[in-house]
Formats: structure tokens, sequence, C-alpha cells
């Protein structure tokens, strides 16, 4: 008898169940563009990359060669030196965005005046509004031949250091990293100055009766509370230079011969320049398995340590 | 007067953010500068300003930017509309409503923040070329339409935080879902919804990649890809008329970042986590 009631129960909660599934179809239906969209050009490029990676795809034919993609690219010395030249930009950036957003920051907090401190926030933040595009061939302008590094240059007394930065292979990569000099302006600065102003004003004004010097007070309460910013940072650099390809793309084409050439851009150039869009795929998917790597990784230390950014 | 006591206080500290900001400046300064040069004058003096300035490169380069405009209007405007529209409702059903699947189409949307646009430009190409879309304003459009999963998640969050009781009594006084939506959801969130506009527009506007892939037709071409090919495409024009076509190109973000500062600031620091 007990089980029968139970049975009578659970029929009736499964009724009920059915006639709100019913009530609720239109939620249904208001969601379903989002998930159409995201399915067709997100999920399944996802994946129908992975499956190409191992096919080889031209305009006439689509044929399925294992794992051939990948033990090309292995064997690629040119793109080995691709990711060479990846990791030397990865941990220049890193360098550079762990610095001296970071020192900027602090300085405009420790102003006095919040008008000031305003208005250099402001002045920080404006260059964003050129277009990076417009501002990779500004730059393209500043290392070329007659460009701004070289009338610098001369005009300085140092004649001899003059180049075409980006035609000479052993610093082409240095002239990349240093594009955006002083590389303050923009959102690294503005995540920094965020986690700033989220540290509690008594804190800060405890320290300053304990009599603490500015210096200690950026060593011993700012840069261990700003530790997740920091963290955050260099995940999105990482992942940002994982991905992106702009720059190198529009200021060199990866050159001179390939010595500007990151993995990223060979992938491109699989599909505008040689048509090889399975070895393509083969490159795609080892980039997106190694953003997976960081972002997990990251995700796991975050959770460790139990702070978050944002 | 307070303020120049300020001022003077902090001179020190003044002095350098001055010594970060001269080079931050640098670029725009050369870029205004060579754009209102001839070729003589640039010849003669390539970098430091020279008078008189010269209109005429700017004629030039808007006559191949001009026709770029109306292609942003059209693809930014329709993609960013698309994200707001779908995204919104989307956010709004699944933060004030419980039904079954939920969480799980939650986790699918989140999920795609972990899949770079970029890096799935092959995949992509190749769907794009299969529904017949290349060398069309939708093979742009649609792959920015779908970027949602940013704003839907900021939304989410937003939706979920407001307090039941509005909706509640709402939904007594006789609110149907759409009333809901509309006249409480989308006025609450309407700052949130402008920064992440701001955000999503800044960003196309910025996006070269994509568009040089699909893209070829003249006449279809955005302004950060015509701004390319105009300056280091296969004619290459005056360097005062390429930095021109740079400045044109700027002018929008510029407008668009005076008439919404604060927007524009808080949709960028928000941005920043996908960007």
């Amino acid at each position: 008898m007990a089980d029968n009631s139970t049975l009578g129960q659970a029929r009736f909660r499964r009724t009920i169940h059915w006639a709100r599934l019913k009530h609720q179809a239109p939620l249904y239906l208001l969601i379903l563009p989002t998930v159409l969209m995201l399915l067709i050009f997100f999920y399944y490029p996802a994946i129908q990359g992975f499956v190409t990676s191992f096919q080889y795809v031209d305009i006439r034919l689509t044929q399925w060669v294992g794992l051939e993609n990948y033990e090309r690219a292995f064997n690629d010395k040119r793109l080995i030196e691709s990711f060479k030249n990846l990791g030397f930009l990865v941990l220049c950036n890193i360098g550079i965005v762990t610095t001296l957003p970071l020192i900027v920051a602090v300085f405009i907090f420790h102003l006095k005046s919040k008008t000031a401190q305003y208005w250099w926030r402001v002045a920080f933040v404006i260059p964003i509004v050129v277009p990076a595009v417009a501002s990779i061939l500004v730059w393209r302008w500043m290392y070329s031949l007659d460009g701004g590094i070289n009338i610098i240059l001369s005009a300085i007394g140092l004649e001899h250091l003059v180049r075409g930065w980006l035609g000479d292979s052993d610093v082409v990569l240095l002239a990349l990293v240093f594009t955006n000099f002083p590389w303050v302006a923009g959102l690294n600065f503005l995540i920094y100055y965020a986690g700033l102003q989220d540290i509690s004003e008594e804190v800060l004004d405890a320290a300053v009766v304990d009599g603490a010097s500015s210096w200690r007070r950026f060593l011993n309460i700012e840069l261990p509370l700003l530790r997740p910013q920091m963290r955050l940072l260099v995940l999105l650099t990482l992942v940002f230079w994982l991905r992106s390809f702009e720059l190198p793309l529009i200021m060199t084409n990866g050159g001179p011969g390939y010595a500007s050439m990151v993995p990223g851009l060979r992938m491109y150039y699989s599909i505008s320049r040689d048509f090889d869009l399975g070895y393509g795929s083969a490159i795609g998917t080892i980039l997106f398995a190694l953003i997976l790597v960081v972002t997990l990784v990251q995700l796991r230390v975050t959770r460790r340590s139990g702070d978050d950014a944002i | 007067m307070r303020i120049f006591h300020y001022l003077r206080r902090d001179i020190p500290l003044h002095l350098i953010l001055l010594i970060f900001a001269i080079p931050t400046y640098f670029p725009v300064f050369v870029m205004f500068s060579i754009s209102g040069k001839d070729y003589f004058q640039y010849g003669q003096q390539p970098l430091l300003p020279t008078l008189p300035f010269n209109f005429s490169n700017y004629e030039v380069a808007w006559e191949a930017m001009a026709g770029t405009y109306l292609n942003n209007v059209l693809i930014i405007g329709l993609g960013v509309t698309g994200i707001m529209i779908f995204g919104s409702l989307t956010a709004f059903v699944l933060a004030r409503f419980d039904f079954y699947g939920r969480k799980l189409i939650l986790y699918f949307i989140i999920s795609v923040l972990a899949i770079p646009s970029t890096i799935i430009i092959v995949p992509l190409f190749m769907l794009i070329v299969n529904f017949g879309l290349i060398n069309t304003r939708w093979a742009v459009i649609l792959p920015y339409m779908a970027q949602q999963s940013f704003a839907i998640v900021v939304l989410y969050t937003f939706f979920s935080n407001l307090p039941r009781e509005i909706f509640e009594s709402a939904e007594i006084d006789g609110a149907g879902f759409f009333d809901m939506y509309i006249y409480f959801g989308i006025p609450l969130a309407r700052p949130i919804i402008s920064a992440i506009g701001v955000f999503l527009i800044w960003l196309f506007w910025n996006d070269y990649v994509w568009p040089s892939l699909v893209l070829s037709d003249p006449e279809l071409q955005t302004v950060a890809l015509k701004l390319v090919v105009f300056s280091i495409g296969r004619n290459i024009p005056e360097p005062g008329q390429g930095m021109a076509a740079s400045v044109i190109s700027s002018i929008p973000l510029v407008v668009l970042f005076l008439a919404s500062m604060r927007t524009f600031i808080a949709g960028l620091t928000s941005g920043a986590i996908k960007a």
C-alpha cells in the first residue's frame, strides 16, 4: 500500500511537471535564438575545427589524413620558430603588464587632489579611442627607415643605431614589443586602478596614522591586495597573445623571412594565402588547447587562494 | 585655491606622470603632424608640424574612406542591436524564471567565453563559405551577433540581484512577461546596457582580422579594413594621406568617447575581462 501511494505521488508530480513544462514552453522559445547562434557560430566551428585538423582540405576534396597535420606541425621548423617568437612576446608582455601600468595607477591613486586623480585617469584612457589598426600603422611608420625612431636617434647623436627596424631579423621582435611604449594607456591600467579603489579607506588611513611611508604602504598593503588583479592581467596577457596576430600581420607579415611569425598568423595565412585549411585547423587546435590549459590553471589558482579580481 | 595647494604638494608625482604621458601621446602627435604635410613638407621636416596645414590630404583620404562608414554603421549597428535584444531577453529569462535545464543553458552560454573567436577563424571561414555569405555584410554581422555571452553574463548577474518584490507585485497587478521585461527589466538595466553597448562598438570598430578574410569587395569593407588597404595596400599613398586616413578612422570613437566618458570607462573596465 505504501508503495502504491508513493507511486501515485510520483505520477502526480510528473503530471504537474508536464503541465509546468507546457506552461514554460514560451521561455524556451525566447532563449532559442541565442542558443542557436552560439551553436552555429561557436560550438560547431570549435568542433569542426578539431575534426578538420585530421583532414586534408582544398577546393576540390576533403580527405581524412589522421594525425598527419600534427606530425607536420611538430616537424615544421618554421612553426616551432614561431612558437619561440610567441614565447618571447608573451614573456616580455607579462613583464610589462605587471609593472608599468601598476606603477602609474599607484602614482595617480596617491595624488592628494581628487580632481587631479580624475583628469590623469582620463588622460591615460583617451588613447584607447585611437583604433588599434591606426596606432599600429603609426608605429609602423615610426620603425621605417626615415621614420620617427631613426629621426630621434639621429637627433640625439646615436646615428650608428639607425636601421630599418622591421626589416632587421635581429631586432624585429623587440620592435613589436616596444610598440605602444610606455604601455600604460588602456585596460591594464584601468583594472589596477579599479583594484586600488576597492581597498578600504580604513586600511589606508590606519597605515597613515601608523606613520607608514608611501613606499611601505605600497609594498605592504597595496601590492599584496592587488595580487588578484595582477594574476588576472597575466592570464589576459597570455590569452591575448596566444589568440592575436594583428600586430605582426599589419607590421611585418611575419617577416623578414619568418623572424616575427607567430602561430596564429600561420593559421590566418592557411586561409588567406596558402589555402591549407587542415593544417591551419591543427594550429588552431593546438592554440586552443594551450588557452584552455592556461585558463584552467588560473581558475585553480584563484579557487585555492580564494580571491577574485572582479 | 585649495586645488593649487594640492597640486603643489604633488609636484613630483605630476612630473613622473608627465614623463609617462608624453610618450603615450607621441604617436597621436605624429599622426596629426604628418597628416597636414604635403610631399615636400614631409621631405624637409617629416616629424614636427609644418605650416601651412595641408587639408588636401584629408580630401584624398576621405574619398577612400567615406563609403566604409555606412558599412560600419550597418554591420556594427545590426550586430550590437542583435546582441542587446537576444542577449537581454535570454539573461532576463534565465535570471527571473526557473525551468528545466536552466543551469545547463547558463553553463552552455558561459563556456563560450573560453572559445576565443580568432582561434576558430578557419572553421568559421569554411562555414561562411558553405552558407554562401562570402562578400556579404552578413558574413561579419552574424558572427558578431553571436558574441552574446559576455553581455548575457553581465545582465544575468544584474537581473538576478534585483529584488524579487518588484516582479511579484507586478505579477499580481497582472503584468505579463513582456510587461515585466520592457517596463522593469530594460529601464533598470539601462546604464549597464549602454556600457556594454559602447564596449562592443569599440571592440567591433577595432576588428580587422575577420573582415579582412571575408570582405574583399571594396564596396563592403569596414573602416579598419579599408584603412589598412589604403595605407599599405597596392598603391601606397603619400605619408600625409595615410595619416589623414588614420585620423579620419578615429573620429567616430573620439566622438563616442566624449559623448559618454563615464559609460565608456565603465564599459571598458568590465569588458576588459573578455577582450
